[in-house]
């Protein structure tokens, strides 16, 4: 049971993660300012660094549960964290998505 | 509430539930030794175990943990049984019973429970707090 939910939180967090870093990414749609996508874009891949790691962490006290090596308390810790952060970020994604598709629907 | 914090609010909880769990730890080696008599009239028998817990101010976090001060033992007497034919009995056949107290015993094993408890709901409450707020940015 721990390794099906780490691996959903794994490929979730793959792909929640790439398409926060190509909405963030300057010039990748023209409408939004050039300099507010520069600091933007480095904000996101910043906090996405650190999401990855919190899986990361998650993901490693997981094979340690199931080895008997990390006490339980540990084990539900990091697996809240990294819950709490793919909830996070999906719901960060879910609105940058949104907001490109208002963007893009306006009549040029 | 940031995610910080969460994890800040983790930690703590973490700390509180090992302290109780190894609260629970003594207890149950007080129970199950409640009736470990020595050997010999002059062998003491087992003695009751005891377990401090002490604030700890971990700096990276910036939070009050808890962890154990000190196990420690109990110093009271030793009640003593009449029973002439255990081999650790003395000269007026009383053998000396270790001083666990079988009550006193169930109520801490449910004071830790409830402590335990009480940790494991703070994590749980922090966790929903962030939930709901995460909807906000779903509407």
């Amino acid at each position: 049971m721990a390794t099906e939910i780490s691996g959903i939180n794994n490929s979730a967090f793959t792909q929640a993660l790439d398409q926060i870093k190509e909405a963030g990414k300057p010039g990748q749609s023209s409408s939004v300012a050039q300099t507010d996508g520069l600091d933007f874009g480095a904000a996101v891949e910043a906090h996405a660094r650190k999401a990855v790691d919190i899986a990361k962490t998650a993901e490693m006290n997981n094979m340690k549960a199931i080895n008997g090596e990390v006490d339980l308390p540990e084990l539900v810790q990091s697996v809240t964290n990294a819950e709490t952060t793919l909830r996070t970020v999906v719901a960060i994604r879910d609105r940058l998505v949104q907001a490109y598709q208002e963007i893009i629907k306006m009549p040029v | 509430m940031s995610n910080i914090q969460l994890m800040n609010i983790n930690s703590i909880s973490t700390s509180g539930m090992h302290a109780q769990s190894q609260r629970m730890r003594i207890i149950s080696e007080n129970v199950a030794n409640a009736d470990s008599t020595g050997q010999t009239a002059g062998e003491d028998p087992y003695r009751r175990g005891t377990i401090t817990f002490k604030s700890v101010f971990d700096r990276e976090t910036g939070a009050n943990k808890v962890e154990i001060a000190k196990i420690g033992q109990d110093g009271s007497d030793f009640p003593q049984k009449y029973e002439p034919s255990h081999p650790a009995a003395d000269e007026n056949g009383y053998v000396r019973m270790p001083n666990v107290n079988m009550i006193v015993e169930l109520m801490d094993m449910r004071q830790a429970q409830r402590s335990y408890e009480a940790n494991v709901m703070m994590m749980d409450g922090t966790r929903s707090m962030v939930r709901k707020t995460l909807e906000v940015m779903r509407g």
